[in-house]
């Protein structure tokens, strides 16, 4: 029974504030072994304060309490006041960085607006590597070989307004070009280059129609294979010794024809799609 | 357009049904044989004004060919689409441009003066001739309501 011990404990009692008063007889309520007469004395106190009429005046202990939450109070708002500024600075940076991002990048990117940015950057991503991880879009679409028979069977697909892969960039070195034709037609244009190798010829062929097409596709022989490589599937025939690849895209119709090993003629395909940065 | 559309058909290569090239065979009627001359036909009526329509042909070869294009070509009509009866038969003794010498690639087309008022139709017989060898395919157009 310490407190008996303590000759100022009714002192320090009497400053006690009320709740602490009443946590002290609950604690001693549960103990083990229940002190009586501190039970009674803390009892008494919290009787004597609620006869105790009501004063706006504050005790000494009561108010060193109240200083103490005063301070801790102050301390509290000093502390919430610091990081209001702190968010108040993080506003303002995440608001010029906004600006920035809204306005500035995309006048750098060469877009209106960020959306626009945006977009084009996904754009970019999802023709810049598809599915297979291959490039190969309009807009990437750059001719790339040093064969001049081959440049010139593009330079005239160009110029019919094919803006798809559509000429090989590689055939085997014995195909030498013997002519390329411009020829139109009420529903299409056509390019149509000759390649001979001494022996036979090959052909590339390039159909565009400028608009949409729209056509049924009747064949009396079964395709050989359909071979995808970039997105684009090419239905391949073979007629004896001689391989057709045809494929299509929104507005274009190219044929190969040519006599070769059947790993020639995948190369030959591949090759169509091949770019600078490969 | 949607006539155009109609009078679009595509064939796709040719297959070899006769391994051994027709010498000058007769005339057959559409899809009777093919050869292996041919890898691209396309064939198609196509309407240029209120009492003319064209016949267009267009074929690529296997190989470079003498001669290639069409042999023959029959407009036809009908009012029930059963029963054809043929107007007009272009043959290259008349209209040269139907066959190209020394070629790979041929596309042309012969103009014909309609009467409103009926389906009409094309026979083409696709030609191609390598030395002494001659391959034909015959196809008709998709009818058109002209």
């Amino acid at each position: 029974m310490q407190w008996k011990n303590n000759p100022d404990f009714r002192d320090e009692l009497r400053n006690m504030p009320t709740a602490q008063v009443r946590e002290l007889l609950r604690e001693e309520a549960r103990a083990e072994e229940p002190d009586g007469d501190l039970i009674r004395l803390l009892t008494d106190t919290l009787e004597e304060r609620e006869q105790r009429p009501q004063s706006k005046e504050l005790t000494a202990g009561e108010e060193a309490v109240w200083a103490r939450y005063k301070s801790s109070k102050e301390e509290a708002v000093r502390r919430r006041s610091g990081k209001l500024k702190r968010r108040i600075v993080q506003a303002v940076a995440a608001a010029a960085a906004a600006c920035i991002l809204l306005f500035a990048v995309p006048r750098a990117a060469n877009a209106s607006n960020f959306f626009e940015m945006i977009a084009r950057w996904t754009e970019d991503l999802f023709e810049l590597f598809n599915s297979e991880g291959q490039r190969g879009s309009k807009a990437e679409y750059i001719f790339q070989t040093d064969n001049e028979d081959l440049r010139q069977v593009y330079d005239a697909v160009v110029r019919i307004g094919v803006t798809d892969p559509a000429v090989p960039m590689w055939l085997p070195e014995s195909c030498k070009l013997i002519e390329v034709k411009e020829t139109p037609a009420p529903k299409r244009s056509r390019v149509h280059a000759r390649f001979s190798n001494g022996v036979r010829e090959a052909t590339v062929t390039v159909d565009f129609y400028g608009a949409e097409i729209a056509y049924d596709i009747l064949k009396d022989k079964e395709i050989y294979s359909d071979y995808e490589y970039n997105g684009t599937v090419h239905h391949i025939i073979k007629n004896e010794d001689v391989w057709t690849v045809i494929w299509t895209t929104d507005t274009m119709v190219a044929y190969i024809i040519i006599e070769c090993p059947e790993d020639t003629l995948y190369q030959i395909i591949d090759s169509i799609y091949t770019t600078e940065a490969d | 357009m949607k006539r155009f559309l109609k009078g679009i058909c595509l064939v796709l290569t040719m297959s070899l049904l006769l391994s051994v090239p027709v010498m000058a065979a007769p005339q057959q009627e559409a899809g009777t044989y093919s050869s292996s001359y041919f890898a691209v036909l396309d064939y198609y009526l196509w309407l240029i004004s209120d009492t003319q329509v064209q016949v267009w042909f267009d074929v690529i070869a296997v190989d470079g060919m003498d001669q290639l294009g069409a042999s023959v070509i029959k407009v036809q009509r009908s009012s029930d689409r059963t029963n054809w009866e043929t107007m007009q038969t272009y043959t290259p003794e008349d209209n040269p441009q139907m066959l190209c010498p020394d070629t790979t690639m041929h596309a042309d087309c012969v103009t014909y003066t309609y009467t409103s008022g009926y389906y009409y139709r094309a026979f083409v017989t696709f030609y191609a001739k390598d030395g002494r060898n001659i391959g034909k395919y015959s196809v008709y157009t998709a009818d058109m309501w002209l």
